[in-house]
């Protein structure tokens, strides 16, 4: 086997190249992979600068942030129902309850007992309701009146989703005067940011006062969320918005993630606007997609005025069952880095998350407790917000 | 040291080390989960925030995945190679740890670049796919689909290629696995949403393919060492002469790793291919990915 010196020996030179490939891979990969050096593979970040239009200023208020009112309750339904990736229309909550009982509904059984009653006949649908579904009494819901006050002083309201309850959200309209809006169609469309069942199952309250009301979902709807939209007694224009930016009027458009959710969902919208001599604000239903993703991608999308994050209304999706994790720490942390100046979460942003954000001195406005919101930490069911404007 | 003495004194070490080890990579992920932080009592924020990018103890699962996967691989498809080269006992036993530690850290910062390669930058703070503690996580699920090739060829293969001299059958070996592997994932998510309940795509809360993955080396672990193979291969116990043969056979194979200049001239030449290798990897993964639609 050994070799007279300096004569060439393949199967050496061979058993050498393997060792010598073996060995620089595991160093390059070792040394360069996590260097410096490695961001020069980065492709660079080019900004889109799309132009929305600005608009004056923008009015928030909040119809309802309590999506349901007992998280032990929510979550025993979940676990019970076979955990967070099942169906959301299978746990047989309000209002597709069949009295088949937890986690053995359809969307069509359930719709089955009430669909004549909708959207007129709300009152005898939640009687259904109420003894057919698991847990009635927790379903609440998520939904914000935007008003928009044009450049030239015109003011235009949009209403972003339409909660749970039938009759939570009902109580919540009223309160807020919503119900006399709809019906005098001073609100031009209703904008639904996902499928799930806190902020699109309440849809046939709106629809009750203004049927014919044109309705943005975001592209990703199943086939129960798309159906009940016909279900639930709308007869005004839909619009499917796809994945990416869609500008509704001036200052104003919406934005489409193409995620998955928990409880079987897909997509989410939220809406950007775009405030004259302040910034961009966002106002958001759940944020599953991520409040640092969402000011991310305006800042890869959009141009805005003064090349500032202004504003935040909304749902953060940061620990909407008061659990916590490091990595919503990582996200505490780093949204300071962004440099929003006035901050009105709310929903599943956690009332935890919003002490942190609190602590490490974020702007953050502070709520009055009322209609059963259950902390002053952050705004809740009926306080306003105002960004351009005071309110 | 007589059993079962000897056996009880591994069992109590491993448990004090592993403590140590829990309170060096875990102790400030739990102790940031309360509120408000435990500053003093956890080390709070984590001393690895600023390297890894994050305060999640996600980083230390990802390279103790990788150790994990590392320790497999050399002690199966490797065969201890390259650490029996060295011949003094206690020499080759330091140098195989820190060699194994260091080699997972490579395959940690280079899966954890290959999604950066691919998703782009991770952003802290954002979620899932797109944030530093999902991608790090990420590079542990992706270290054991290396695991599943790398046991299969030893378990049911007989460490096929056995012809060549040691290294070279290391390579071949090592690059079948690599190959296996990245098949295996992206089958892998092109498919479970079909049986496993989760949702499309790689970013789903409960997308964890290291549970299915480690299930399926448990069952084959169970088949190779308390069944024999049993079906597939039926055990006949070597006899005195067989053993003292595959010793010698075994020796030979080292001996004939020394160094000679037809050796030197092969690594030197491989060493440059590796790094070419590298470099050229960097490259394609960005277009592979947009090539393979995984949705
Ligand atoms: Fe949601
Ligand atoms: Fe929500």
């Amino acid at each position: 086997m050994s070799e007279e010196k300096g004569k060439f020996n393949r199967r050496d030179f061979f058993k050498g190249a393997a060792m010598g490939v073996l060995g620089s891979t595991a160093l390059g990969m070792g040394l360069y992979s996590y260097s410096p050096w490695r961001k020069s593979h980065f492709p660079e970040v080019k900004r889109k600068m799309k132009d929305i239009g600005a608009c004056k200023s923008i009015k928030v208020t909040n119809i309802s942030e309590t999506s349901w009112f007992k998280n032990a309750t929510l979550m025993g339904d979940i676990k019970g129902a076979g955990g967070l990736l099942v169906n959301q229309y299978s746990y047989n909550w309000p209002p597709f309850g069949d009295g088949t009982g937890l986690g053995k509904g359809t969307y069509e059984k359930g719709i089955a007992k009430i669909k004549h009653l909708l959207p007129n006949n709300l009152e005898e649908a939640l009687a259904v309701t109420e003894r057919l579904s698991v847990s009635p009494e927790n379903a609440g819901g998520f939904a914000a009146l935007v008003e928009v006050e044009e450049l030239n002083g015109k003011k235009r309201k949009f209403l972003l989703d339409s909660g749970w309850s039938y009759k939570w959200m009902d109580e919540c309209f009223k309160r807020e005067g919503i119900d006399q809006m709809l019906k005098n169609r001073e609100i031009e469309a209703l904008i639904i940011s996902h499928e799930h069942f806190d902020h699109y199952w309440g849809v046939p309250v709106t629809y009750k006062y203004d049927p014919a009301i044109t309705t943005y979902i975001p592209d990703g709807f199943y086939p129960e969320g798309l159906q009940y939209l016909k279900d639930a007694g709308h007869k005004g224009k839909v619009v499917k918005v796809k994945p990416g930016l869609n500008t509704i009027i001036p200052g104003l458009a919406t934005f489409v993630f193409a995620v998955p959710i928990i409880c079987r969902v897909y997509g989410e919208q939220a809406i950007y606007a775009n405030v004259k001599d302040h910034g961009l604000v966002s106002v958001t239903g759940c944020c599953h997609f991520g409040i640092i993703q969402f000011a991310e991608t305006a800042f890869r999308e959009i141009g805005y005025e003064k090349n500032q994050l202004y504003g935040i209304y909304g749902g953060l999706h940061i620990s909407p069952f008061e659990d916590w994790d490091p990595k919503y720490d990582d996200l505490v942390i780093s949204l300071g880095k962004y440099g929003f100046q006035k901050i009105g979460c709310n929903h599943c942003t956690g009332v935890l998350c919003a002490k942190k954000f609190i602590e490490r001195g974020y702007p953050v406005q502070k709520g009055t407790a009322r209609y059963r919101t259950p902390d002053s930490a952050y705004l809740g069911n009926g306080d306003k917000i105002g960004f351009g404007i005071e309110v | 040291m007589k059993q079962p003495g000897k056996g009880i004194s591994i069992l109590v070490m491993t448990f004090f080390l592993s403590t140590v080890i829990y309170f060096m990579t875990m102790h400030s992920h739990m102790g940031i989960l309360y509120y408000p932080w435990q500053y003093f009592r956890s080390v709070a924020p984590p001393y690895w925030e600023q390297f890894a990018n994050t305060v999640s103890g996600n980083f230390h699962v990802a390279w103790i995945m990788c150790c994990t996967v590392m320790a497999w691989i050399v002690e199966t498809i490797w065969e201890r190679f390259p650490f029996k080269l060295i011949k003094t006992d206690w020499l080759r036993r330091v140098t195989a740890f820190f060699g194994i530690i260091a080699m997972a850290w490579a395959m940690l910062f280079f899966l954890y670049f290959a999604q950066e390669l691919t998703w782009g930058p991770a952003i802290r703070g954002t979620r899932l796919i797109n944030a530093p503690d999902w991608r790090w996580l990420h590079v542990g699920e992706m270290a054991v689909f290396f695991l599943v090739p790398a046991i299969f060829i030893t378990f049911y293969c007989g460490n096929w290629p056995r012809r060549f001299s040691l290294p070279v059958n290391v390579l071949i070996r090592t690059a079948i696995t690599i190959a296996a592997a990245i098949l295996l994932y992206i089958v892998y998510y092109k498919t479970s949403h079909d049986f496993l309940g989760t949702q499309k795509g790689f970013m789903h809360e409960s997308q964890f393919p290291m549970i299915p993955t480690i299930w399926l080396i448990n069952i084959w672990l169970v088949h190779h060492w308390f069944m024999d193979n049993w079906p597939a291969w039926k055990m006949i116990p070597k006899t005195a002469d067989e053993i003292v043969q595959d010793h010698a056979a075994e020796k030979a194979k080292l001996a004939e790793i020394r160094w000679s200049p037809s050796l030197g001239w092969g690594m030197g030449v491989g060493a440059v291919c590796g790094v070419v290798v590298y470099f050229i990897t960097l490259n394609i993964l960005p277009w592979a990915y947009k090539s393979i639609i995984i949705k």
